[in-house]
């Protein structure tokens, strides 16, 4: 019998402060190694898509060019960029921000922490916006028609340094060199599609499609979500009872049957999508969180918060937002899942992204009619990544919602 | 019971009413309808097509939106247009030229039996499924049905269907089911067996595609729950009483269980309805799924708005059964 | 004739599955019951005492918990090596028992005659309409008013009290020779509880049955108990019959738990607490397990206090303790608890048929 006691918990003083809820739950989700692989997978594949432009290009980083002055060095790549490149760099530098300083706020004592993170969170993303929107108005994208590739043949040009991908998503083989539909070579990785162009390229192009419209439609829906959500389970009352209809009356209508109303009458940019999945998106997360709020007003804490005097609205913002937004963060994970599976259908179906932007959908639609004439080998890729990416997003949601689950069974 | 049932009817009307005004607010929004003079850019649609639908749109408009070359009232065309769906006029569709009611009756029935039989073999994988692993939580059979059911919720509709045919409809490769439709071209031949067979083997792999994606969400749900109620006070006495686990389960668990199991049904329609549009448009199988899709394709507004609240009311209506099955079953509900 | 025990408890030891490591829950308890008499073990929450009747039934859940060894004497029979079905027909049939929250107890989508029936069915070959009379008549029996009504109705229709009424006659319905009653009215109001109490000793009499009565409740303990084990920490330190537990209390946890019954004769005094915090299942000390606690154990005394555990012994024919402090418990040997004795107080005649 004494052997069963033999283990007792040895607690060893720490120096290091204690770590927050959210480093907690988070260790705690990446502790399986299928769920580090995973979480390790949409993280690649964020970057990837943060920086394919500069990753797969058919015009050279940089290149000598002969001129009437003699050798010039030229930078097209970057001459190239776009706007939508330029905002997606500083997307990157603001989510890349806040993971580092996420990391370095680690040393500073619990009280301050979490304002510390939310401030430079804000200034991050502020200093973004604001960047974003002076280049969305001062940037003028410059089309840059030369083939290079054409032009070193021709011995105008040299010492040319490409791309890891030297192959940009719209540039085509020349017909005379019927390129299309071809199997995986040393010269084309993927192969190329039904007109001559790069499957490889186009799949890391269109994972900045997938992951775009995933993560912006899912930003929407769930700050219109949280507004809805926030204001029903605060107010109460007719704000409940109204919302809720409207949640009701939302959801009532087949979600997809929604987006293609939406999609029949207001388009189809990669922007409208967006705001089409987000606007159809957002009542599973105001119903989580009102539940997530009359659940914790019962709570002793918060009766305890009253009944010291002070404010709801200080009680709502101090205590019951970061408590009832947790699962709804968590759940998040799945609405990812969710919105790029629905891209990708919308573009199978040839109502999603316009060509020639690539999209995992439309180049799984491109990879031929499959009772006929069907090119496996180019439905292979965009399916695999698009099934990999929606995995990923859904068992690092299971992981989380196990992790902050204080009753987790099993 | 019944004055439940007909107080839950009627508390459906101000549901259905909002609804009515949503649709037809967000289809005024549509860009030219309510402007004067303004066009119809249909985005998708070849030259003569878009020039037919332009027309036909101009049309409609004119007719719909004014009258005497003055514009209707909002609050009028409104209630005209309510009057016109309570007499089952549900407009005529631009793609066809048919009434939109007579488009819908034929395509409905296609769609719902293929969604009542995913439906039922979604239910019969899943419950089991959870059982299962509920019994055996934290074992092998336990997390290997959680993993593939969650894979298998991953797995894209579109790559699927279209791989399924690829290689198992495709005469390159395996030629073992038909790959559209849902009948042979020449059923008048057919016995009633044969004519059975032909329909089950054109919807095996629709019915597939439209069902493996739904194992992963009720199997979690059932899971959930009887592993709840295995851990109940009331479990434990009957435990106590001497029942044996198989009795404790059947009985006492699943009873108890059987509620959420009940509420997931009418919360899979939606998304079953929605998935048709998908498996509908993979498999070239003429239901509501595929209307819808080419409503959309053709910005067919008279469809559109008629789908979303025709699908609107199927979902209401499997909300209320559901509600009235839960009603039967949970003796803690009053039904006054 | 000595009369032999009812049910013996030898050595029960039961570990938990924690996090990281096993969690003793029960460790080495003895004692046994005789027949028609009231046993209670009394102790803290923690302690021990539920996993312990739990496992007469085999009623832990495994995993996480687990009976490491021991036996549970039954009848001549080993409960603990007993194959399942066999154990089905000791659960409920002659050992009964009812629990702490008759709340949640109770079946919420099944009728009482439901559930009252199934009892009924698993342990009596029975017609079934002499199978209703019975579950109506256990319903009288436990004082409820209309039985025949009741037996129609679902547990949330009737109130907290009845729905204990309800597990007493559910559980004596197959007439067992043991009732385990784990924290029967804890979670009742305070005038319910008396009124269950009265209802068991009334029918253990009436049934000639033993209870196991599990409480923190010493005030229950002297109403109703033939004879008391006191738990502390997963082990029993004082085992006697209730007479000599109230007037001669040996271990300082009892005494403690003694003076912390608040009394009126003491009106003017705050009341007792004993020092301390129970130590954490994870780390008990080595030695008793009691001694951070313990105002006995001072000076030269302390080294064995903190080095043995005090294993229980009998000090006398009527008690049986666990600490070095005791009178005479250095020569004392170690010997089965257990006290064929009966208060021949007759039972209180109470108000049946109470309308909670």
């Amino acid at each position: 019998m004494t052997e069963l006691s033999a283990h007792p918990a040895i607690e060893t003083p720490s120096t290091a402060p204690p770590a927050s809820y959210w480093t907690l739950a988070i260790r705690k989700m990446l502790r399986p190694w299928l769920v580090k692989i995973f979480a390790a997978y949409i993280a690649a594949v964020l970057l990837i898509s943060l920086t394919v432009p500069l990753l797969a290009s058919g015009k050279p980083y940089a290149i000598d060019i002969h001129t009437g002055n003699g050798w010039v060095t030229r930078y097209p790549l970057f001459a190239d960029l776009t706007t939508r490149d330029y905002l997606t760099f500083i997307a990157g530098a603001v989510i890349i921000g806040i993971v580092v300083a996420w990391r370095l706020t680690r040393v500073v004592e619990m009280m301050r922490r979490r304002s510390l993170r939310l401030g430079i969170a804000g200034v991050l993303i502020g200093a973004g916006i604001l960047g974003g929107s002076a280049l969305a108005i001062l940037h003028h994208n410059r089309f840059d028609g030369t083939d290079y590739r054409a032009l070193i043949k021709s011995g105008m040009a040299k010492n040319a340094i490409f791309a890891p991908i030297p192959w940009g998503y719209a540039e085509m083989e020349p017909l005379s060199k019927n390129a299309i539909n071809e199997l995986p070579s040393w010269h084309h990785w993927l192969g190329t599609d039904r007109s001559g162009r790069d499957v490889l390229a186009r799949m890391l192009w269109a994972s900045r499609v997938a992951m775009g419209i995933g993560f912006v439609s899912q930003a929407i829906a769930l700050s219109l979500g949280i507004i809805v959500g926030a204001m029903m389970g605060y107010f109460g009352g007719i704000f409940d009872l109204l919302g809720m209809r409207l949640v009701e009356m939302v959801e009532a209508i087949p979600t997809f049957f929604l987006i293609l109303t939406f999609i029949a009458i207001f388009g189809r940019s990669i922007l409208m999508i967006m705001v089409i999945l987000g606007v159809t998106g957002w009542t599973g997360y105001a119903r989580f969180l009102r539940a997530e709020f009359l659940r914790i007003r019962q709570l002793d804490y918060i009766v305890a918060a009253r009944a010291t005097g002070m404010p709801l609205w200080r009680i709502m913002f101090r205590h019951m937002l970061p408590n009832g937004l947790t699962p709804v963060l968590v759940s998040a994970s799945f609405g990812l899942a969710g919105a790029v599976t629905i891209e990708s259908s919308l573009s199978y179906l040839g109502i999603g992204v316009r060509p020639p932007t690539p999209s995992w959908g439309g180049m799984l639609n491109a990879a031929g009619n499959p009772a006929t004439v069907f090119h496996w080998f180019e439905a292979l890729p965009p399916g695999l990544a698009l099934f990999l990416i929606v995995l990923a997003f859904n068992i690092v949601g299971e992981a989380l919602r196990d992790a902050i689950d204080p009753k987790s069974l099993s | 019971m019944l004055s439940y049932i007909i107080r839950r009817i009627l508390l459906m009307f101000p549901t259905l009413i909002g609804m009515t005004f949503i649709i037809f607010a967000v289809i005024r929004m549509a860009p030219g309808l309510t402007t004067a003079g303004g066009s119809f850019a249909p985005g998708m649609l070849g030259a003569h097509q878009a020039q037919l639908a332009q027309q036909h749109f101009m049309e409609r408009r004119l007719h719909l939106v004014t009258r005497n070359g003055k514009p209707i009232p909002l609050v009028v065309q409104y209630v005209q247009w309510i009057n016109r769906i309570i007499h089952g006029d549900l407009g005529t569709s631009i793609k066809f030229s048919e009434p939109v009611t007579k488009l819908v009756l034929q395509r409905l029935p296609v769609t719902l039996v293929i969604n009542v039989i995913s439906l039922i073999i979604i239910y019969l994988v899943a419950v089991p499924g959870g059982v299962l692993a509920a019994i055996y939580r934290g074992r092998f059979v336990d997390r290997a049905f959680g993993i593939s059911s969650l894979v298998l919720y991953s797995l894209p509709v579109i790559w699927v269907g279209s791989m399924a045919i690829g290689f198992l409809a495709n005469p390159a490769y395996l030629n073992w089911f038909p790959s559209a439709g849902l009948h042979a071209t020449n059923t008048s031949h057919m016995s009633y067996f044969q004519y059975v067979f032909d329909y089950a083997w054109h919807i095996t792999l629709p019915v597939i595609c439209l069902s493996y994606g739904g194992f992963a969400y009720l199997a979690k749900q059932v899971r959930g729950s009887y592993l709840e109620n295995m851990f109940m006070d009331f479990t434990r006495t009957a435990k106590a009483k001497g029942l044996p686990p198989s009795a404790v389960l059947l009985r006492h668990v699943t009873q108890n269980s059987m509620l959420p199991m009940i509420t997931i049904v009418g919360m899979t329609v939606p998304g079953l309805l929605g998935g048709s549009v998908i498996v509908e448009k993979i498999f070239s199988i003429q239901g509501m799924g595929r209307l819808m899709y080419q409503a959309t394709y053709a910005r067919d507004l008279p469809v559109i708005q008629s789908m979303a609240l025709v699908s609107a009311a199927i979902t209401l209506a499997s909300y209320l059964l559901v509600d009235i099955a839960y009603h039967a079953i949970d003796p803690r509900v009053n039904y006054d | 004739m000595p009369e032999t025990p009812l049910l013996s408890v030898q050595n029960l030891q039961i570990s938990f599955r924690g996090e990281d490591a096993l969690v003793p829950a029960v460790d080495g308890v003895s004692f046994s019951i005789y027949p028609r008499q009231t046993l209670a073990i009394v102790g803290e929450s923690g302690c021990g005492k539920s996993v312990t009747a739990m496992s007469i039934l085999r009623l832990i859940p495994t995993p996480p918990g687990k009976i490491i060894a021991g036996e549970i004497i039954f009848n001549g029979q080993d409960l603990l090596k007993l194959p399942e079905k066999a154990m089905r027909r000791v659960r409920g049939g002659q050992i009964a028992m009812i629990f702490q929250e008759p709340m949640t107890s109770l079946n919420p989508v099944m009728t009482i005659g439901d559930q009252i029936l199934e009892a009924i069915f698993l342990h009596q070959r029975l017609p079934a309409r002499q199978a209703v009379k019975l579950a109506a008549e256990s319903l009288r029996q436990v004082g409820i008013a209309d039985p025949e009504r009741r037996l129609g109705e679902y547990p949330h229709q009737i109130s907290g009290g009845m729905k204990q009424r309800v597990m007493i006659a559910m559980a004596l319905a197959c007439h067992p020779q043991i009732l385990i009653a784990d924290e029967p009215t804890t979670a009742l109001d305070v005038t319910i509880q008396a009124q269950i109490l009265e209802l068991l000793s009334t029918l253990k009499t009436k049934n000639n049955m033993s209870v196991l009565l599990i409480t923190h409740d010493l005030g229950v303990v002297a109403e109703n108990a033939d004879v008391v084990a006191i738990m502390y920490a997963g082990r029993i330190v004082e085992f006697a019959d209730v007479y000599e537990l109230y007037a001669n209390p040996l271990h300082p946890y009892t005494r403690g738990l003694l003076a912390c019954v608040p009394r009126l004769s003491q009106t003017n005094q705050r009341l007792t607490t004993i020092p301390g915090m129970v130590p954490n299942a994870r780390n008990w000390p080595t030695g008793c397990r009691f001694e951070p606690r313990c105002t006995d154990c001072k000076d030269e005394a302390r080294t064995q206090c903190l080095s043995h555990l005090p294993i229980l012994r009998q000090i006398n024919e009527r008690h049986w303790v666990a600490t070095f402090s005791a009178p005479g418990y250095a020569d004392a040997k170690f010997t089965l608890p257990g006290l064929p004795v009966r208060r021949n107080k007759t039972p209180a005649t109470g108000r049946m048929g109470a309308t909670d």
